[in-house]
């Protein structure tokens, strides 16, 4: 049997301490600039750093958590332990919009057992693309459960490889179970404009959104 | 990953980890308070930190993926220098989604570009 992990969030490990509430600002002076996020989800290849490339201003970076856990061995009395630690990187792009503004792509690591970084990547983000490369389409259901669960506003963009869709948008919107509601664009995520309009598209739901709530 | 890695990255934050309020959202912008030059006493991950972020402000994941340390660590050296009141940070992306005119704002914003 598998050991157990289990996510520890004492001291050291650089978990994303989720249930904690976050910290204010502390010691006085606060900048005039503040950050805005957007998360850029998909499945493994799907376009998300070079989505990222396109916009940003930075050259994408890496940036890593490590998720420290204890493993229990199941067969023994319980009291041998063992500390297992794993890395989590997500790539990161930014784009400066104003001297108050500062606005921040994180691309979700891949993995579905990353569960808790992303938590930690759509708390306070304004949305979310879910990138989707047709000939996956299955990559994307985690993405797309995740973002309806916690109610994060997204939009679904279709990455045409070499031009073509393996699916066309109507069948990939019945496939994936995404309410009409939800914006789906067809994009090059190489390309500046697309990837500048499918951002367009994501604000203009997330006001959509916020103005019903 | 390294074990090594691991330890020496645990070497680096010490016991003060177990105690910094590090807890700052992984987007949120710091700069440094002033242009140095800047206490001996300071360590060396600490003079590097304030050198990525004395001209302008950059976000925590920045300095952690700059200086190739976990985003762990790189919070807790920016505690650190908080504490020392030698960073001044931004305000942080709330729990929620943005209020409607922050979202008009990078709307605007955004197509501008």
């Amino acid at each position: 049997m598998a050991p157990q992990i289990s996510i520890l969030s004492k001291g050291f490990s650089m978990t994303s301490r989720l249930s904690e509430p976050q910290a204010p600002a502390r010691a006085g002076a606060i900048l005039a600039v503040k950050p805005l996020k957007i998360v850029v989800a998909g499945g493994f290849a799907a376009g998300k750093t070079t989505f990222v490339d396109s916009i940003s201003e930075i050259t994408p970076l890496t940036t890593e958590a490590a998720m420290t856990g204890l493993s229990v061995g199941v067969d023994n009395a319980g009291d041998v332990t063992t500390k297992t630690t794993t890395t989590v990187a997500m790539d990161f792009g930014r784009i400066t919009l104003s001297e108050s503004s500062m606005l921040y792509l994180f691309g979700t690591p891949g993995q579905d057992r990353f569960w808790f970084m992303w938590d930690e990547l759509t708390k306070g983000a304004v949305g979310a693309i879910v990138l989707v490369d047709t000939r996956r389409l299955d990559q994307s259901f985690g993405a797309v459960d995740y973002f309806e669960e916690k109610g994060v506003p997204y939009v679904v963009c279709l990455n045409t490889f070499d031009g073509k869709l393996a699916h066309d948008p109507d069948a990939v919107r019945s496939a994936l179970a995404i309410g009409p509601d939800i914006p789906l664009c067809v994009l090059d995520a190489r390309d500046r404009n697309s990837v500048k309009a499918s951002l367009v598209r994501l604000v203009e739901h997330a006001i959509v959104r916020r103005r019903l709530s | 990953m390294s074990e090594e890695r691991f330890v020496r990255q645990y070497a680096l934050v010490g016991k003060r980890a177990r105690t910094s309020a590090a807890d700052f959202p992984l987007d949120t912008l710091v700069q440094a308070a002033h242009k140095g030059p800047y206490s001996s006493a300071l360590r060396q991950e600490h003079i590097e930190v304030l050198h990525l972020c004395t001209d302008s402000p950059i976000s925590i994941a920045e300095i952690g993926a700059h200086m190739k340390v976990f985003l762990g660590v790189a919070r807790v050296l920016v505690g650190d220098l908080i504490d020392q009141q030698l960073l001044v940070t931004s305000a942080t992306t709330g729990d929620g989604t943005p209020d409607l005119n922050s979202l008009e704002r990078l709307l605007h914003d955004l197509k501008a570009l």
